[in-house]
């Protein structure tokens, strides 16, 4: 009698430390793949495909993308220790210019794009922070690891970093814009990221 | 009398050999008795590629501290690590592993972030990037990428 309920109090404890873990483990998934099939279903759109509609088409995709891009924290964490250095509006303009940078540098990707799906591997989540792995099958069968890193604020979660193949998009630019502002300004940076923008990735 | 001087003086003598000895070995192999002025952080890793417990820590080419441990956890690799307590590890920091050199040692080094939070002794490093595996690049340029 008393090991069924010892049996039945440890099938309960199971269960419930269980159940919140799965009811959590598709929330910052589901995030990730709202955005993703917004992206593809604009790129496979035949109607945006002209040139005319090359503008409309990139802030389509912006704005999918800014929907779960957390760009403050993307440039809080790519600067680093210079980030707190710098004021409200420095900071606000490299937001900016951060964010039209990595635009420019994966959209001209897209363009490239003759299909292809997106597949959802794996999520982890640890507390406020969570981990997204997923890979970009292309047509040819070609398949590219893309892992999500998230953060929750305010209930909903947020991506801060994707690594590709591994290689982890803010850690690149954290140590290029390290190497910038200990040999230069921080105006400097801010003049070399327009340059960038301006000629095109 | 005298006797007993002698005795006392070569017991003092071998009791100082044995004390630079046992120094000697410590420092050479870099093992540490009093461990008060570090603590302890972690780190997972998909892959280590070769890093040991004893490689070293760095952040700006300079140590910090050393790897302690590294053991396997759900296939993954969880690397320990002893930082002195002077450093702090903001909780965005990144820690990936470098190798000196083409064909030289690995070695964990940290870049520092710039988050007000500070990782807290035992607490964990999450953002990293596992060793550059040259086989792979290579072997992907020469057979091509499926």
């Amino acid at each position: 009698m008393l090991l069924k309920s010892i049996k039945r109090l440890a099938l309960f404890i199971c269960i419930s430390l269980v159940i919140p873990s799965l009811v959590m483990a598709g929330e910052a998934t589901d995030r990730i793949k709202v955005v993703s099939d917004k992206i593809f279903s604009v790129i496979s759109d035949k109607t945006l495909q002209t040139p005319e509609m090359k503008v409309k088409k990139e802030q389509m995709i912006m704005d999918a993308v800014d929907g779960a891009f957390d760009w403050e924290e993307f440039s809080k964490r790519s600067l680093a220790k210079n980030w707190s250095k710098r004021t409200e509006s420095e900071k606000k303009e490299f937001i900016s210019l951060f964010k039209e940078l990595i635009k420019r540098t994966y959209m001209e990707k897209s363009g490239q794009y003759s299909g292809g799906k997106v597949e959802f591997l794996d999520e982890k989540i640890d507390g406020e922070y969570g981990v997204v792995k997923s890979q970009l099958v292309s047509s040819a069968g070609t398949q590219t690891p893309v892992d999500y890193r998230l953060m929750k604020k305010d209930g909903a979660w947020w991506v801060y970093d994707v690594y590709i193949e591994g290689v982890s998009l803010v850690s690149n630019y954290r140590s290029q814009f390290n190497d910038i502002l200990i040999k230069s300004s921080f105006d400097e940076l801010l003049k070399r990221l327009k340059e960038k923008i301006e000629k095109g990735v | 009398m005298r006797k007993f001087d002698l005795e006392l003086s070569v017991g003092i003598f071998v009791l100082i050999g044995i004390i630079c000895l046992g120094y000697i070995s410590v420092k050479l192999a870099k093992m540490e008795l009093l461990g008060g002025d570090k603590y302890e952080v972690y780190a997972i890793f998909s892959d280590v590629g070769g890093l040991k417990a004893g490689s070293s820590v760095d952040i700006a080419g300079l140590e910090v501290g050393r790897v302690s441990s590294i053991v396997l956890e759900d296939y993954e690799a969880k690397v320990m690590m002893s930082v002195r307590t002077n450093i702090k590890l903001q909780e965005d920091t990144i820690a990936s592993i470098k190798t000196r050199g083409l064909i030289g040692e690995k070695f964990l080094s940290l870049t520092p972030g710039g988050s007000e939070q500070i990782i807290s002794p035992g607490g964990q490093i999450r953002e990293t990037t596992p060793p550059v595996d040259f086989e792979e690049l290579i072997s992907k340029y020469v057979f091509g990428k499926v």
